[in-house]
């Protein structure tokens, strides 16, 4: 059963950030309910195996595991934290006094089940990011997958997606994801890295602002090197062909603003392309309840917090991913400090005590910041991907809209997202606009000749999401209560 | 597909983790029965047992997540269960025709 009453601070998401805020404020005084999607805590980084495996080593499935799990363990412990697996939050809205009034469902069983509405007067968003998918052609097919299901597999149910797996896109989190599988005895096709660069450990300041990840990038190297791959820049998955799944991969060199080098695609074997070009911040709940944005590191919005992780509205703090992709270390710091502050806005922390346990976290999430602009630097998406697409090419998944149906529909004279997608289908399908949203915007921004989603009508029309999971309207003709 | 066994997931072999928990029965996966470890989601179990594609044509894993809901199932008999997110039980009956076309 879900408590009606809640606590003095929910917590949304039992990530990095989430369990150092639940850790942090429930340390400080305050009763916590930590509320997660999924079925174990932990989030996309420290994702657990399940124990039902039984496994002797499980930190052998990740570098970082033994920490997080007595993070976890100690969160399970803790007298003042209640915690809530697979329990989503379907929708939000703002409450009188400040925090949310957050509507819950049950996901046990594979669909949204309503469990009614609780009061949080202070709330930590802490939802984390998912992989930002771009399309190509034949993006479709069975056996392509993001990062982030390729991460998912390994480290929670040990299945390994090919045998022949090859991994592209952009970004530092493509190194442990191919670490990994080698690791786990995969074969790989390949490691392409669209970008023209060696990566940023060749980056003396990016260096020296993130240490714990220089000896972390140094590991994955090596298990690369021991076992003769290399990470090769320059180079994309442009397309991929197969007969109802994926046989062969079109890879390609790429020019610096990713169009493609004229003669250089090749076609190699392969049953799995495991392709991501960094990650989208989850905003919905962020924005239900009305927290300002700004532009993140990448440019793409993010919900926009001030030093004690507060967002524009009285009560809602957000920490992690969704003030910017910055990775697991920033998104613990913005956690901690999200925590610590809602147990000084309840007055069971001083602010001395504040204080005292506020400055390393402090120092780290400014190195980290820092970080991640410098990550962003080396690793951009520029448009030049959208030259790889033909006119059939699927570009949004749910509901099979292609590339030449988004165009003719801009060329027709629809310049905002929402005209866009209510005359092509584009987002409306059952994902809400997730998977293909940075696509249908960047490509939406370049047919109607603006400068970048940023400039178009309504840049966040793909993000907004009034409800976040889909629950059948039967789940809501019987609502259990509705406090306050 | 008669190339099944140089294509396609599976499970980690001899896994450096070293799991010690045995197969707990099966799931009817369009039919067909594969085994399912303790903890697995449908999904997991599905793809190693080598599904890649889904019978309507369309589904798969996509995101493995929960956010794309590209691996809808029907599990006994309730449609649009997502794959990834659902941890399977000994017995359960999983079709993957149907999900295909507009939502």
């Amino acid at each position: 059963m879900i408590p009606t009453r809640a606590a003095d601070v929910v917590v949304v998401g039992a990530g990095a950030a989430g369990l150092h805020a639940a850790v942090q404020a429930a340390d400080g005084g305050a009763s916590v309910l930590l509320l997660d999607a999924d079925v174990r805590p932990g989030g996309q980084y420290h994702r657990q195996l399940p124990v039902e495996f039984g496994a002797v080593r499980p930190e052998r499935a990740h570098h970082e595991q033994p920490a997080a799990a007595d993070l976890i363990a100690r969160l399970a412990r803790h007298r003042r934290v209640t915690q809530r697996q697979q329990v989503t939050v379907w929708a939000a809205e703002p409450r009188v006094g400040g925090g949310a009034l957050l509507h819950l469902a049950d996901v046990s069983s594979g669909r949204a089940v309503n469990a009614g509405v609780i009061a949080a007067p202070r709330v930590v968003l802490a939802t984390g990011a998912y992989d930002r998918t771009l399309p190509f052609p034949g993006s479709e097919l069975p056996g392509v997958y993001t990062p982030g299901a390729a991460r998912a597999l390994l480290q929670g149910a040990r299945i390994v997606p090919g045998r022949r797996v090859l991994v592209a896109g952009t970004g530092p989190f493509l190194l442990p994801v191919a670490a990994g599988l080698i690791e786990a005895g995969a074969r790989l096709a390949g490691v392409l890295e669209a970008n023209h660069t060696r990566g940023w450990v060749r980056r003396p300041r990016a260096m020296a602002l993130a240490p714990e990840k220089v000896a972390e990038a140094a590991r994955y190297t090596a298990t690369l090197t021991r076992h003769r791959t290399r990470v090769r820049a320059g180079r994309a998955v442009v397309a991929v062909e197969g007969d109802g799944r994926v046989q062969t991969a079109t890879v390609a060199k790429l020019k610096p603003d990713w169009t493609i080098v004229p003669g250089s695609e090749k076609t190699i074997e392969t049953d799995a392309v495991v392709v991501g070009y960094g990650f989208v911040p989850q905003l919905e709940l962020a924005l239900a309840l009305g927290c300002d944005t700004e532009p993140g590191p990448d440019g793409s919005p993010v919900v926009a917090v001030d030093d004690a992780q507060l967002t524009s509205r009285p009560g809602v703090y957000a920490a992690g991913e969704l003030t910017g992709v910055g990775g697991a270390v920033l998104a613990a710091a913005e956690g901690a400090l999200a925590g610590l502050a809602t147990a000084l806005d309840l007055g069971t922390l001083g602010e001395r005590g504040h204080a005292a346990r506020a400055s390393a976290w402090q120092g780290a999430r400014a190195r980290y910041r820092r970080f991640a602009d410098a990550l962003a630097a080396v690793y951009p998406v520029p448009d030049g991907w959208q030259s790889w697409l033909a006119d059939d090419t699927v570009v949004c998944r749910c509901e099979r809209v292609r590339y030449g149906a988004l165009r003719d529909a801009v060329e027709s004279g629809a310049t905002a997202l929402g005209t866009v997608c209510a005359a092509t289908g584009c987002g409306q399908g059952r994902c809400q606009g997730r998977s293909c949203g940075t696509a249908v915007a960047g490509l939406t921004a370049t047919l109607s000749g603006v400068d970048g989603p940023a400039e178009l009508p309504d840049p966040l029309a793909l993000s907004v999401r009034p409800v976040d999971t889909p629950i059948p309207l039967g789940e809501l003709a019987d609502d259990p209560d509705r406090p306050e | 597909m008669s190339d099944d066994d140089e294509r396609g997931p599976y499970r980690v072999v001899d896994d450096p983790v070293e799991p010690t928990a045995e197969p707990i029965g099966e799931i009817v996966l369009d039919g067909t029965a594969v085994s399912l470890r303790p903890g697995e989601t449908v999904a997991a179990a599905m793809l190693a047992a080598g599904r890649v594609g889904w019978d309507d044509g369309r589904g798969a894993v996509f995101c493995g997540i929960g956010v794309c809901y590209g691996c809808l199932v029907t599990v006994n008999d309730t449609p649009s269960i997502r794959a990834c997110r659902y941890v399977a039980r000994p017995g359960d009956v999983v079709t993957t025709a149907g999900h295909g076309g507009t939502r």
